[in-house]
């Protein structure tokens, strides 16, 4: 093997045990980053993602700027200088440089080995925590916990500042109740609440808050969670349909009832009603 | 092969040490500016056994030696040479007398004794390897090294070498004092009615030129190089430091120095411990240090490591 080939093998080597770490961190960091974020409930998979590959884009590039063999060098002090020496001198035949291929070829051949650049405890580290993470993350799916989601958070804001909002205009009308009589009070309150959008205004009832139920609703959303560990379906577990007895006393009366039968009814007028029964009659013997 | 090369540098550094005591590291630089093909510039006190060394150095490198004793009255005609008139066969005619810069290692012993006319008359050979007298340009043999000595006290009646000249030197080589062993063995074997040993020749010309050559194809790293020239440029760049940075010669003379160091070592390739080792020799007559370092009181040479480091 000439000194060539033993200066790309030793580059490969490294490259690739660059590589094998840089995806381990990567790893690591999107499975980190996937818990935390699951726990926040945000898009996990996307935010992680970003995360651990912009993590071994940057670790690849920081790792492949430094030459491979100042890497091999630094890890073997018999070899120190000389490798870069005979790289850069490839092309020169002289007495010494034939004497420093030979040297670095036997040295490199009696020391490296590219396994030691994989440090196994760090490599055992990295898939443990790996493992871990996966092992919790699952957890945590199967149980459905979380801290605090981001839609939680703005809820939270939206009745602080409700919260807020009625105080302000609470307090307002206690001062102004003072100066003012109620007539008076009522019309400025309708401007105001028709400004800030609290409260219902002028409404059918004549209560000032309008309808309870529509101010203690508002616009806040109904939240339905389906647990996401729940969703297996099996095509033999099923059931018949239950039959209903309609006549059965145990419905309430209220509970069935007819509004008005509209379907079936055509509205013809009286004196064209035997030119389409005629017509359809034809029809039926044709 | 690189191991042969060191023995036969220990040797000539045994031989030496046959009749001067200690300064290994005076010695070692020596030979770096011999398998260099420059010039050296050896500064220390009086008695640190300058001139010894170079002269038996002469003695075991089999190389043409002569001495110029400088002087402030040294004409420059006392160092190249002159035309005299000769007379042949009842002809009289000029003849060129060659001086004592005739020869392949040439002692200055104390330049800056000189006149900078005379020591202006070094200039060409040193840079050249050729004198001009008159109309007439002669090639210097080959090799060719001065090994110029100065102390650095009893500056009276001095002339302090030009930077231009003193940009000539590959190396400033700075004597120390030997270690209190090394002054017991030097009062022991002058002082007594012991016969010193012969040093024996371990080196002829061709083989030195061959080492030259060699020494010019030491490989070196890529990377090692260039922190060599950042080590120079470093001197330019840094004014807190250095008035006056080193000149381009100084990249080319620690690369070739380093080069040398690790052939004398017995080493294949170049390595940053060589480049380390020779930047204060190569660097420390090429600078000027500034006003600010001087008032910090540094040396020339812990600037110089400054910036190595």
């Amino acid at each position: 093997m000439g000194m060539l080939d033993i200066i790309k093998e030793i580059r490969n080597g490294v490259y690739k045990t660059l590589i094998i770490k840089a995806i381990l961190n990567a790893a690591a960091i999107y499975l980190v980053s996937y818990f935390i974020f699951m726990l926040v409930m945000l898009p996990a998979v996307y935010i992680s993602s970003f995360f651990a590959v912009s993590y071994f884009i940057y670790e690849i590039i920081v790792s492949t700027k430094k030459d491979p063999l100042l890497i091999v060098e630094e890890k073997y002090p018999e070899i120190n200088e000389e490798l870069r020496t005979v790289k850069d001198n490839l092309g020169k035949n002289n007495e010494l440089m034939e004497e420093l291929k030979k040297e670095v070829t036997s040295k490199v051949k009696k020391h490296v080995d590219i396994g030691d650049f994989l440090d196994f405890r760090k490599i055992t580290s990295r898939v443990l925590i790996l493992f871990f993470m996966s092992f919790l993350i699952i957890l945590l799916a199967s149980l459905n916990i979380r801290l605090l989601g981001v839609d939680d958070i703005v809820d939270l804001s939206k009745d602080f500042m409700m919260d807020l909002g009625s105080k302000i205009v609470k307090d307002a009308d206690e001062k102004i109740q003072v100066v003012l009589g109620d007539s008076e009070l009522k019309n400025r309150f309708k401007k105001l609440a028709t400004t800030v959008g609290v409260g219902g205004g002028d409404t059918e009832s004549g209560e000032i808050f309008g309808e309870s139920e529509i101010v203690n609703l508002g616009d806040n959303k109904v939240n339905i969670q389906i647990k996401p560990t729940e969703y297996e379906l099996s095509i033999e577990d099923y059931q018949k349909p239950e039959q209903q007895n309609f006549i059965s006393k145990s419905f309430k009366e209220d509970d069935v009832f007819l509004e008005k039968g509209y379907a079936l009814e055509e509205n013809i007028p009286l004196e064209k009603q035997d030119i389409v029964k005629r017509y359809f009659q034809e029809l039926a013997k044709s | 092969m690189a191991r042969t090369h060191k023995d036969i540098f220990d040797q000539i550094t045994k031989e030496v040490q046959k009749v001067v005591v200690g300064q290994d590291e005076m010695i070692q630089q020596i030979l770096i500016s011999l398998l260099c093909d420059g010039n050296a510039l050896l500064e220390g006190y009086p008695g640190l056994a300058k001139t010894l060394t170079v002269n038996t150095l002469a003695k075991v490198i089999d190389l043409k030696f002569s001495r110029i004793q400088n002087t402030p009255d040294l004409m420059p005609s006392d160092v190249t040479g002159t035309y005299i008139i000769s007379e042949e066969k009842g002809r009289r005619e000029f003849k060129f007398q060659p001086g004592p810069i005739f020869a392949n290692m040439v002692l200055a012993d104390e330049i800056n004794r000189a006149t900078p006319k005379s020591q202006s008359a070094f200039l060409e050979a040193m840079q050249e390897k050729q004198v001009t007298v008159g109309n007439h340009t002669y090639k210097l043999d080959e090799p060719f090294f001065v090994l110029a000595t100065q102390n650095p006290i009893d500056q009276e009646g001095t002339y302090p070498l030009p930077e231009a000249q003193s940009d000539r030197f590959l190396l400033k080589i700075k004597t120390e004092y030997p270690t209190e062993e090394e002054e017991h063995e030097i009062v022991k074997r002058f002082t007594e009615n012991v016969k010193l040993a012969e040093p024996r020749k371990v080196l002829d010309k061709a083989k030195l030129k061959h080492l030259q050559e060699l020494t010019k194809v030491m490989p070196i790293a890529n990377d090692l190089r260039k922190a060599a020239i950042k080590i120079v440029i470093a001197t330019r760049n840094n004014p807190k430091l250095f008035m006056y940075g080193a000149s381009p010669r100084a990249s080319m003379g620690i690369i070739l120095a380093a080069k040398a160091r690790a052939l004398i070592n017995g080493k294949n390739h170049v390595s940053s411990d060589d480049i380390r080792a020779i930047a204060a020799p190569v660097l420390r007559h090429r600078v000027i240090l500034s006003f600010e370092a001087e008032r910090e009181g540094l040396t020339v040479d812990d600037a110089i490591k400054k910036i190595i480091r």
